[in-house]
């Protein structure tokens, strides 16, 4: 067997080892980015996967409990709302009417339950 | 002003198209005075970017809110500092900032004129991504763009912005960005012409490095700003636009190593030219996602025919680089092969494919959102823990292979000399690791990580030692002499090696504060403590002062570390006068050995506090890191003897 087959093969084995890291990485770590209604309606179903969600804060909705560093508030996109829960603090310009990202899931009673909650930056570029 | 600033792009713009059919025809016909008259436009081009440049700086800082972009960014009461960084605040300064950078390193190249068959056509594809640009400004983001009216104040700048990082972040990114773009002028220009040979390398080699310097710092500083201003107590989220400048810096890294093996061995020539072609795609493919706001991402872009116009253009490149790159093919085949499978140059091959492994791994995980929606309609996301989990143990990989590498010679290794070569570093990271455990580190990862890294840096280390104790021997030197003359003399090898300690001071950095981080969030009651890890911190009481135009309030908090009083700490909420939000500013208490870092998270009425405090050790590695490899850079580059290449090493040669 000559010297660039070999290698040929090598190269081979070594991209294809990666190649299955990175599926079983995938496997592992997706879930889906939904609408505030598409979510909704899985509501019941889809306890323990992963969900991101984009809307804004629904003026008023949020409640802070300081003693148990817990933000409770709506999520609205002007057609749906849902209710969210996060155990963390509030982070900055969350009530200033920015897009909000959530990732979370639906826990056992079908509440929602965000792991993460950021709110977009009001970044140095333009946003229309 | 404004004129005079819009007035330049547009004769820039159409300068830059004569720059170009001018250089090419005089090419074709022989006409020297056309050429001539063509690069003259060029150098006009750069003088015309330039007075565009100028003149928007000006609007800025004497804050004509008569301008869109001034009023959308600046304040009359933000520091001068400020006014002058709100140039790449925006979409259109950024861009005339990018075009600058371009077209003053086109007009560099083309005065050079290092290979003169080449400059034509290095000088034409330069101007070419000059012209477009130019189009985007002149057309679609007019960073010149008049109100209506002239309000008395501007917008302000976001707080975010009001930051260190953001003064070098954005500049080194770009000036990265942009900098990769004459190393593939160049290689697509040797294809042009049918050069095969490496002189397209050689005369770039400065110019990859120092893009490749200004992408690391320009990720350094985006991870350092983000660690110090947004407040989350994190550094790097993976985040689309984050990946977007990481992904060209991996590629950009694989390049600079494979190009070893063309100048030594003439191999890899197709891989190389690839490799850079790849790299610049990918820095405007980034800046496409960046600002096409096609994906989710915590920064918010919006603007999308902006994206869709970078997409175009990324995808005219890709076609007509690729469709050049697969004409020449037969040009760039090779009849040599490797010698050895236990040699230097297959371990390049190796840190070659795991660079470009994670640099894809990072690119699929970045757009499976999008190709997830095209095949199945409902898109999928990508946590973090794909990227920590693909790019962690492939990087560890990464980071083995650069502790191997000086260890095994050039076309092949005797087994004997390996055995030789090897038994002190693997002594050394195992007793390192035995010492470790000894001390009570038990996670698994970390302590392979750990261990990796101690057998990098004996391995290191020993080039110095041994190199320093040959010189002795042959010119009996003292040991600091040796040392220092060894270094100077061979730049480029010790420079790297130097670049080498910089990344594994970055990843020991990473290491740390990924493994052993922690945190706490609680509300505190005046003089409640807070214990997390060997720390105390007592929350005192609120307070509030002014700091020019701002209101701020914090926390007075006293801060123990094993019972052993530290400085008091101050985080506090800033309220701008121009952003309806407070923001956070950190307290840090960094060392060398972990940061302590606290957030004020907000406060209740009766004065209780809501904190967030974390302890990330080892982090300031990181920033040092960074610091060792522009050193590194600097030492390599440096003009003069000692900082040429070493001598080919093929057979018969």
């Amino acid at each position: 067997m000559n010297k660039k087959l070999k290698t040929g093969i090598a190269v081979v084995v070594i991209t294809g080892a990666m190649a299955m890291l990175i599926g079983s990485g995938l496997k592992d770590n997706t879930g889906s980015y939904l609408t505030i209604k598409e979510a909704l309606a899985v509501q019941q179903t889809s306890a323990g996967k992963y969900i991101q969600m984009e809307g804004y804060l629904k003026e008023g909705s949020s409640l802070w409990d300081a003693d148990t560093v817990t933000l409770k508030f709506t999520l609205t996109d002007e057609q749906k709302d849902i209710e969210v829960t996060y155990n963390g603090v509030k982070p900055d310009n969350f009530d200033s009417g920015y897009p909000i990202i959530v990732e979370g899931k639906f826990d056992a009673d079908s509440r929602f339950t965000a792991e993460s909650l950021k709110v977009k930056c009001p970044s140095k570029y333009e946003a229309e | 002003m404004a004129d005079i600033g819009y007035i330049s792009l547009v004769i820039s713009f159409i300068l830059s198209i004569y720059a170009i059919a001018g250089q090419l025809a005089g090419h074709r016909l022989n006409n020297r005075n056309l050429v001539k008259s063509a690069r003259g436009a060029v150098m006009a081009a750069a003088i015309l970017s330039t007075t565009a440049s100028l003149a928007l700086v000006y609007l800025l800082v004497t804050s004509d809110f008569s301008i869109k972009y001034v009023y959308d960014y600046t304040s009359t009461d933000l520091p001068l500092f400020y006014k002058f960084a709100a140039l790449w605040a925006g979409n259109g300064g950024s861009l005339l900032l990018w075009l600058w950078v371009l077209t003053v390193f086109a007009a560099l190249v083309t005065y050079a004129d290092k290979i003169k068959e080449l400059t034509t056509y290095v000088s034409s594809i330069l101007m070419g991504n000059a012209v477009f640009f130019l189009f985007i400004l002149a057309f679609v983001t007019n960073p010149f763009e008049k109100l209506p009216l002239s309000p008395a104040e501007g917008a302000g700048m976001n707080p975010m912005l009001q930051n260190f990082g953001m003064v070098i972040h954005p500049v080194t990114t770009y000036l990265g960005y942009v900098g990769f773009a004459v190393p593939f002028a160049f290689a697509m220009a040797a294809l042009i012409i049918k050069k095969s040979d490496d002189r397209w390398i050689k005369l770039t080699r400065k110019w990859t490095i120092l893009a490749w310097m200004f992408l690391t710092l320009g990720n350094l500083y985006g991870a350092q700003w983000a660690y110090v201003e947004l407040g989350w107590g994190g550094y790097w989220a993976w985040d689309p636009v984050e990946n977007a400048s990481f992904i060209p810096w991996l590629t950009g890294s694989a390049f600079l190593h494979s190009v070893m093996i063309q100048e030594r061995k003439n191999m890899l020539k197709i891989w190389n030219v690839s490799l850079i072609t790849i790299t610049y795609l990918l820095t405007l493919f980034g800046t496409f996602l960046v600002r096409s706001g096609i994906l989710t991402s915590v920064h918010a872009f919006g603007n999308s025919s902006l994206g869709t116009f970078f997409l175009v253009f990324t995808g005219i490149v890709f076609v007509g680089s690729f469709w050049l790159i697969f004409d020449r093919l037969n040009m760039l085949r090779e009849a040599r092969e490797f010698e050895s499978y236990i040699s230097k140059e297959s371990s390049f091959l190796l840190n070659n494919l795991i660079l470009v492994g994670i640099a894809f791994a990072t690119f699929f995980g970045t757009i499976y959102p999008l190709i997830g929606e095209a095949f199945t309609g409902t898109r999928p996301t990508v946590s973090i823990p794909y990227f920590n989990a693909v790019n962690a143990p492939l990087g560890m990989l990464m980071i083995l292979l650069m502790g191997i590498c000086p260890l095994i010679a050039w076309r092949k290794s005797s087994g004997k000399s390996l055995r030789d070569n090897f038994l002190i570093p693997v002594a050394g990271s195992l007793i390192f690791a035995a010492a470790a455990f000894a001390l009570g580190l038990r996670e698994v990862y970390a302590l392979a990580a750990f261990t990796t890294v101690a057998f990098v840096i004996v391995s290191t280390l020993m080039e110095f030692v041994k190199g320093t104790a040959v010189r002795m021997k042959m010119t009996g030197e003292n040991p600091v002499t040796a040392l220092v003359r060894l270094m100077v003399r061979n730049r480029r090898r010790y420079g790297g090696y130097i670049i080498h300690l910089g990344i594994i001071m970055l990843i020991i950095g990473i290491i740390g504060s990924q493994a052993f981080d922690r945190f706490v969030e609680k509300t505190v009651s005046p003089d409640e403590s807070i214990r997390i890890e060997d720390y105390t911190v007592t929350y005192r009481y609120l307070s509030q002062r002014s700091d020019g135009e701002n209101d701020v309030i914090y926390a007075v908090l006293d801060a123990e570390k094993n019972g052993k009083s530290l400085d008091t700490l101050k985080p506090e909420k800033v309220f701008y006068p121009t952003h309806p939000n407070p923001s956070t500013e950190v307290a840090i208490r960094g060392s060398l050995s972990e940061d302590l870092y606290v957030i004020l998270a907000g406060w209740e009425k009766d004065g209780r506090a809501t904190l967030k405090i974390l302890v990330n050790p080892l982090i300031a590695w990181m920033w040092i890191g960074g610091y060792v490899m522009v050193f590194g850079t600097i030492f390599a580059l440096w003009p003069g003897r000692g900082a040429e290449v070493g001598p080919k090493y093929v057979r018969g040669s």
